[in-house]
């Protein structure tokens, strides 16, 4: 069981809704992923525009909803959505995301900082998204996050865990959970970052753009359930050198 | 009456309005959904229970704000 301030998760994948192409299959493929935990943004209403009412599903199908700050470009901004979503979702969790720069969508380690700290003051359950920055991610645990989200490679670009080595060191240090978010692109990217050690990730574009999402989210709840139980039972040591696993010539001996 | 800009579209809204009225008289008229729905007032949220007791000024900034899906 992964526990998050208090709330315990028997899923370690987490997702998001974005990028599906229609609803319905948004919400078979986060059945089929078995995920608990999923995330949603918050936007202003176009008056001009009737939108399909996301929350009502998403509560039927009996998960908890992680509001991000997407949108946000400083902490200050960040601070209003967690308020808003707090308001609209009832719930004082917020995945904290700030990036100014559109064209990567890297987070930005000042604000985030300064935003996570008011808004663990203001009462919040504050899982950041953050660079895999393992300093940052110990001064985001000092000022109280419940969790910390470093990314595997940019936001929805598929490229998988090119951070690798820095996630090692964020797991290895880390007192809180380490959520590894953003770039997952394959079931076996979950399943490395889980092996690593990581306590859950969160996986959105690389089941919504996959052709077949529901098939592709049932891949990920088997490749996170499957490198977390890798990561439990441990790993033999890795050496340069050939190590024999069969007697090589003993057979022969006597013959000739 | 006064007016108050919702989301960017001017509304005229009877004086002594609270915050409920004019939200249910927007929602009536754009066939909006008041429950999921979170509102700033001049850019601070405003809580659903504090609607009611909250008056609209000339020339408010109200905004409201859906969920919609994101990553």
């Amino acid at each position: 069981m992964l526990t998050i301030a208090n709330h315990q998760f028997s899923s370690r994948l987490f997702s998001g809704t974005g990028k599906f192409s229609n609803s319905v299959t948004m919400l078979d493929a986060l059945r089929a992923s078995g995920t608990e935990l999923v995330t949603l943004a918050v936007k202003r209403v176009d008056l001009k525009q009737r939108t399909d009412n996301l929350m009502k599903p998403l509560d039927d199908l009996g998960v908890k909803l992680l509001p991000n700050t997407s949108g946000a470009r400083n902490g200050k901004e960040a601070i209003f959505a967690a308020q808003l979503a707090q308001e609209m979702f009832a719930t004082n969790w917020v995945k904290l995301e700030i990036h100014p720069d559109p064209k990567y969508l890297m987070p930005d380690p000042v604000e985030t900082l300064i935003a996570a700290e008011a808004l663990v003051k203001l009462g919040f359950v504050v899982l950041p998204y953050v660079h895999a920055d393992p300093v940052l991610c110990h001064r985001l645990e000092e000022v109280g996050c419940a969790a910390v989200m470093p990314l595997a490679s940019p936001i929805g670009s598929n490229q998988g865990l090119l951070t690798k080595e820095f996630l090692r060191i964020i797991i290895e240090q880390s007192r809180v959970p380490v959520v590894i978010d953003a770039g997952i692109g394959c079931p076996s990217d979950a399943s490395a970052a889980m092996e690593m050690g990581a306590d859950a990730v969160l996986v959105n574009t690389a089941i919504a753009s996959s052709p077949q999402p529901v098939p592709m989210a049932k891949c990920f709840q088997q490749a996170v359930i499957t490198g977390r139980a890798a990561y439990q039972a441990g790993f033999g040591q890795v050496s340069c050198q050939a190590n024999h696993t069969s007697p090589l010539t003993g057979f022969l001996n006597g013959l000739s | 009456m006064i007016n108050v800009v919702v989301n960017s579209q001017v509304h005229r809204v009877l004086e002594n309005s609270n915050l409920l009225m004019t939200l249910q008289l927007i929602a009536e008229s754009q066939s909006l959904d008041l429950s999921n729905i979170a509102v700033a007032l001049n850019q601070h949220v405003v809580p659903k229970s504090q609607w009611a007791e909250t008056f609209c000024q000339q020339g408010d900034q109200i905004d409201l704000f859906n969920a919609v899906a994101g990553g």
